[in-house]
């Protein structure tokens, strides 16, 4: 009998996991990996940090040296674009109607940048940020420019603003909300990212919404609904789409990302699914949610390889992330979902607080500046959903750990 | 390149060879030893690459940062001698460097 194929398609985070999980897992089938990209898999967070900055080689990115690909019996193939998929007869096909058959199929697809409608004309001085190749042209831009504007003041444009900012360009992030952050967070933060941003030199405008971009001698020009803004090159980050036309083209079924169960698998018992393309039930927000998130990746790539192995282990996880700034780490974990309360421990002013978010007196999401005490602290509460008192919580002279008795 | 020892928690050890510049945990990682998860990939943002440092070596090894330390305090095996291992920077002197794993990292 031929030995079981398991096939995985993209080559970022939660690609990688899964074949090391699988490996780990001692997966005795075959595996092959098909990345569009001509990179082995790598980490993106770095992307629009120390990467964009230019403080890390882009070998250090990668999860793994091609060794390990070589030894584990990993097939990876870079450049390799699946065209589609055929869940009946169980085929991916490939280019040149190569075609591979398969046992498990993995869709680890992944998100693409949310595009604004005017950009075809003048692409070359308008950027996204994804993937390696979009960070070394936005580098090699930056060293002939003096001004940049940032189109969407989520995490992506902050950390790309402090970035450019302290390698000496003038920065301009244009947000169509009445605040940045305003899709992810609370007004507190917002409040304070915004006031980091502006101490920086960078210039903060909300309520401006972009209405048009237009090229000239001069660089490009931002139209927006409070006047024009001239810079030498614009990065939008407007925000990412799941990349799951490949899973609803096949068949399977597909609403603001591929639908999973909570052990990975898709509507198709033989496929399926992990990282940012997944919309997954959580238990403990009681909901569908499709996450932008490495932690999400890894758990959700060790959950496929659990179902693969014939491990029925479900994902049960509370989701957090990080930004870096400047000098701040913001770590964020839960959603902030229907909160009725907030808590702020510690003082803004010095940057170092933590902004517990609560409902019916349990803590349901944090977001903490500076303070990891309070980060790790959070993930035991909100996982244990642990009642709190308010007042101690606030109460600086208790140490975070003895807040609960 | 110096050669560090890692020692998994059931005592299986793995020498391997790690460049200089690089941290604990990238040489753990790019080298597949198991037990050393990095979900951050380094950033000082997951408390999943805990390793334990004999004494001996303390003075050739950066010291903790606040950050490192509290994000420590929460990890489930904790000990006197534990470190994260994206916050040390491997040099020269760490050639034959021990460094053991816990049982798990969550």
């Amino acid at each position: 009998m031929s030995k079981e194929k398991t096939l995985i398609i993209g080559g970022g985070q939660a690609a990688c996991q899964t074949a090391t999980s699988l490996k780990s897992k001692k997966y005795d089938g075959e595996i092959k990996i098909f990345c569009s990209e001509n990179y082995l898999p790598y980490q993106r967070p770095p992307l629009s940090k120390k990467f964009l900055m230019g403080e890390l080689d882009k070998e250090r990115l990668f999860f793994k040296p091609e060794k390990f690909y070589t030894e584990n019996e990993i097939s990876i193939n870079l450049n390799s674009f699946v065209q589609r998929i055929d869940i009946e007869n169980k085929e991916i096909f490939l280019e040149n109607n190569k075609k591979e058959n398969y046992d498990n199929l993995v869709i680890a697809t992944g998100t693409i940048p949310r595009k604004i409608d005017s950009e075809k004309k003048i692409s070359d001085k308008v950027f996204y940020l994804r993937s390696i190749e979009d960070v070394l042209n936005i580098r090699d831009k930056i060293k002939e420019s003096k001004k940049v504007t940032i189109i969407g003041g989520g995490y992506i444009g902050l950390e790309v603003a402090a970035i450019i900012n302290n390698l000496g360009l003038q920065v301009t992030i244009v947000e169509m909300a009445s605040r940045i952050l305003e899709r992810v967070t609370s007004e507190t933060i917002s409040s304070f990212y915004t006031k980091v941003h502006r101490q920086a030199g960078v210039e903060v405008l909300t309520n401006t919404s972009v209405e048009g971009l237009s090229e000239n001698n001069n660089g490009i020009e931002v139209i927006t609904s409070n006047g024009g803004i001239v810079s030498d090159f614009v990065i939008v980050g407007i925000g990412v789409l799941p990349c799951d036309t490949l899973a609803s083209e096949s068949g399977i079924d597909v609403k603001n990302g591929i639908l999973v169960d909570e052990f990975c698998r898709t509507s198709n018992d033989s496929v399926f699914s992990a990282g940012d393309c997944t919309m997954h039930p959580n238990i403990f927000y009681n909901k569908n949610i499709r996450l932008e998130s490495v932690h999400n990746a890894i758990e959700q790539g060790k959950t496929v390889a659990s179902s693969i192995i014939g491990e029925k282990i479900s994902y049960n996880q509370v989701p957090w992330f990080w930004s870096d700034q400047y000098e701040t780490k913001l770590q964020i974990v839960g959603l902030l979902d229907n909160y009725d309360d907030i808590i702020v421990r510690g003082d803004k002013e010095k940057q170092s607080f933590a902004v517990f978010y609560i409902k019916d007196n349990i803590i349901i999401a944090s977001d903490c500046v500076n303070r990891p005490a309070e980060h790790m602290m959070s993930r035991k509460l909100i996982s244990e959903k642990v009642l709190i008192d308010k007042d101690r919580l606030s109460d600086e002279t208790i140490p975070i750990k003895e807040v609960v008795n | 390149m110096v050669k560090i020892i890692y020692i998994e928690h059931d005592g299986t050890e793995h020498p391997v060879d790690v460049d200089v510049d690089t941290s604990i945990m990238e040489g753990a990682v790019s080298n597949s030893i198991p037990g050393i998860d990095a979900d951050c990939g380094g950033g000082c943002a997951c408390a999943t690459c805990m390793v334990f440092i004999g004494d001996e070596w303390k003075d050739k090894i950066s010291s903790m940062s606040d950050e490192e330390e509290s994000m420590l305090d929460f990890h489930e095996y904790k000990e006197d001698s534990s470190r994260l291992g994206c916050q040390i920077q491997v040099t020269e002197e760490f050639d034959g460097l021990k460094v053991k794993m816990p049982p798990s990292q969550h």
